[in-house]
């Protein structure tokens, strides 16, 4: 009878154990076929990503070597767009492949350079476009450039041949960084040239130099006196670093929270940052203005007048533009950040108009108001007017119009160039939590 | 035996069921689907004039007053659960409470994740300067033109290899997004930022240091 007991007692605990291993082994592979149907589904996702990248390189190679045979301007306009269009997908197509910064660095700047040269010479050429003998070399170069970059491409698709090879070799292939299918060859000589047009992206904005700094120069001792007025600090407790930083070189200087005011060589506070807390609204937006103001004639800076305002997080942000004559300049930029409790100024950024500032040489033959307001469209409502400056994509400016338009309840800022008539850009105002924004 | 399996059984249910949320009410700042639900109603029926935009701002908030005087309701220009009820929509539950919090598709939103995620412990300015980088690469011809293609770009930040990206992130790096959407860039123009002590990208000790902010060095 116990022997009895004791084997029943044996067979449940086996049958407990073997029904155990099978939904432990069941278990196991349907995780792993899930697994392999997750990585196949990542696998397809690259795939059509890379298709598509070399897709659109073999299409641009076509464009440009069209383009640089075309002789007619609608031709030449739509190539031109073409190859923009192709190359904000090229690039994009790159961005979702599990490729990292170092590899793609080079390939990204291509197709981000030559999309950009591309919209740069639409939007200056219209239908009138003529390419100069140095946008055909470019364009030239730009080829042999994709040529080369399509041929390297095309190996890495066939050394990691899926079919053939197992997954995680490709994982590895794409994820070291000492393996670079997308690195232009440093030493053979594929170098586009540097190029300079009205664009994000142009050359010319990479060694720009600041137009609005002081004569003087500035130690590194007064640099601190100066960052401990700024942002309204004890002295003592700063600590200074020289910093070179890409257009404008002069000392960091912060203390221990955190704070910190950058000051050029010449003495100029070129931005200074506070961390307040603050949520109570104490102070009205004129009361802001005024408190921002005074701090910006403290700097000696003159002529400043508000235009946009955020107010978030008890903290109140005015852009402040400068104004010479009638006409607002909306390069030379100051954005003052004020504590809406208390008043403190917790901000101040005037990069915009150090780099931006000098006094502009406005021209007499400027367009009627009226005739510039003939190109802004009918179904608008004009509610004012304002002659400005405003900055192009490649650090320009341009003298234009502002008409403030409404239509249908929402809100446009349209910008008619002042000396020939061509509207030059739009805006669209939109209210969020915060305050009005510009897109 | 039985009664510890059902008592097994018992814990598990709890451990899986959700933990029960509380209604919210919207007010003025706030955003979401919730705003747009009710701006939508209010415009069908005249109250409300301005764009379905999901934020309440002060042309919502002055519909939601006139629809509940019109309505026998508490002008309060707070859209709670008897207003919602009497527009004839449901809110959505939030374990959280009220929040002004910026929708979570918003680019304000997912720069203020990157920043909770990778700056958390670091000073304020150190906070923006995070952002600082990410909107110079959006800037750069050398990075992804957008905020979220330069977030996820393969290997860039190690707190979206771990998940950390999808922390809920603070008022602070909210604030501190914001700042750097405005323009406040601490770093000077910098495209890498690394902590020097625990970075293992040999690669990145390449490049020239610019600036150092907290534990951060930031580098072009």
């Amino acid at each position: 009878m116990k022997n009895m007991r004791k084997s029943i007692k044996d067979n449940t605990s086996t049958i407990v154990l073997v029904v155990l291993l099978i939904i432990a082994a069941s278990w196991g592979g349907s995780q792993y076929a899930k697994a392999m149907q997750y990585q196949r589904a990542l696998d397809n996702m690259y795939e059509l990503s890379y298709y598509e990248l070399v897709g659109s390189l073999e299409n641009i190679d076509v464009d440009i070597s069209k383009l640089v045979v075309s002789s007619s301007p609608g031709d030449s306009l739509e190539l031109l767009s073409s190859i923009s269009r192709k190359c904000d997908f090229a690039a994009s197509s790159l961005t979702t492949l599990p490729v990292s910064h170092p590899a793609s660095m080079d390939t990204m700047q291509y197709l981000n350079t030559l999309g950009d040269y591309c919209r740069s010479l639409v939007r200056t050429g219209g239908e009138h476009i003529m390419l100069s003998s140095e946008d055909y070399t470019n364009f030239n170069n730009f080829r042999q450039s994709c040529i080369n970059l399509r041929s390297t491409l095309e190996g890495v698709n066939y050394s990691y041949d899926i079919a053939s090879n197992n997954e995680w070799d490709y994982y590895q292939l794409v994820s070291q960084d000492s393996y670079d299918p997308f690195t232009f060859d440093q030493n053979g000589g594929i170098e586009y040239p540097s190029i300079i047009y009205d664009g994000p992206f142009s050359d010319a904005l990479i060694g720009a130099t600041a137009k609005g700094l002081s004569n003087s120069t500035c130690t590194q001792e007064e640099a601190l006196q100066i960052a401990s007025a700024g942002l309204n600090t004890n002295y003592d407790t700063l600590f200074v670093s020289a910093l070179n930083s890409k257009n404008i070189d002069g000392y960091s200087c912060s203390n221990e929270n955190g704070d910190t005011c950058f000051v050029s060589n010449t003495g100029d506070i070129i931005w200074m940052m506070k961390d307040a807390q603050s949520s109570v609204e104490n102070l009205s937006y004129d009361e802001c203005v005024q408190k921002a103001q005074e701090y910006i004639g403290s700097m000696g800076i003159k002529d400043m007048v508000d235009t946009w305002s955020q107010t978030y997080n008890g903290q109140c942000v005015i852009s402040f533009a400068y104004k010479q004559q009638n006409c607002l300049v909306y390069p030379d930029l100051i954005k003052v950040k004020v504590n809406t409790e208390n008043g403190d100024i917790i901000g101040y950024d005037a990069l915009g108009y150090f780099m931006n500032h000098t006094t502009r040489d406005i021209p007499a033959d400027v367009l009627p108001v009226e005739e510039a307001q003939n190109t802004v469209l009918g179904t608008l409502d004009v509610v004012d007017s304002e002659l400005c400056y405003i900055p192009t994509a490649g650090g320009g400016e341009t003298l234009c119009w502002e008409f403030e338009c409404t239509q249908e309840g929402e809100q446009f800022l349209v910008y008619v160039n002042a000396l020939n008539g061509i509207e030059e850009r739009i805006y669209k105002v939109v209210e969020t939590m915060d305050g009005e924004l510009t897109v | 035996m039985k009664k510890k399996i059902i008592l097994f059984v018992l814990i598990i249910a709890i451990a899986f069921s959700h933990v029960s949320a509380t209604m919210i009410a919207l007010k003025k700042g706030d955003i979401g689907d919730d705003v747009k639900k009710v701006q939508t109603r209010l415009k069908q029926w005249g109250y409300y004039n301005g764009a379905v935009d999901g934020i309440y701002g002060s042309s919502t908030q002055a519909a939601v007053k006139l629809f509940q005087k019109r309505n026998g309701l508490t002008a309060d220009g707070i859209c709670g659960s008897k207003t919602a009820k009497a527009i004839g929509i449901t809110l959505s539950v939030s374990g959280g409470g009220g929040s002004s919090l910026p929708s979570s598709s918003d680019n304000v939103y997912l720069l203020a994740r990157a920043i909770y995620a990778e700056a958390r412990g670091e000073p304020y300015t150190g906070q923006v300067a995070v952002a600082a980088v990410i909107l110079n690469r959006v800037a750069s011809s050398q990075f992804p033109n957008t905020i979220s293609g330069v977030i996820y770009q393969k290997n860039a930040f190690s707190s979206v290899n771990d998940g950390q990206i999808n922390l809920t992130p603070s008022d602070t790096a909210i604030k501190a997004a914001k700042d750097a959407l405005n323009g406040w860039d601490p770093c000077n123009g910098a495209l890498y930022f690394y902590n020097p002590k625990t970075s293992t990208s040999q690669w990145i000790f390449t490049r020239t240091v610019i600036a150092k902010i907290g534990r951060h060095n930031f580098a072009v």
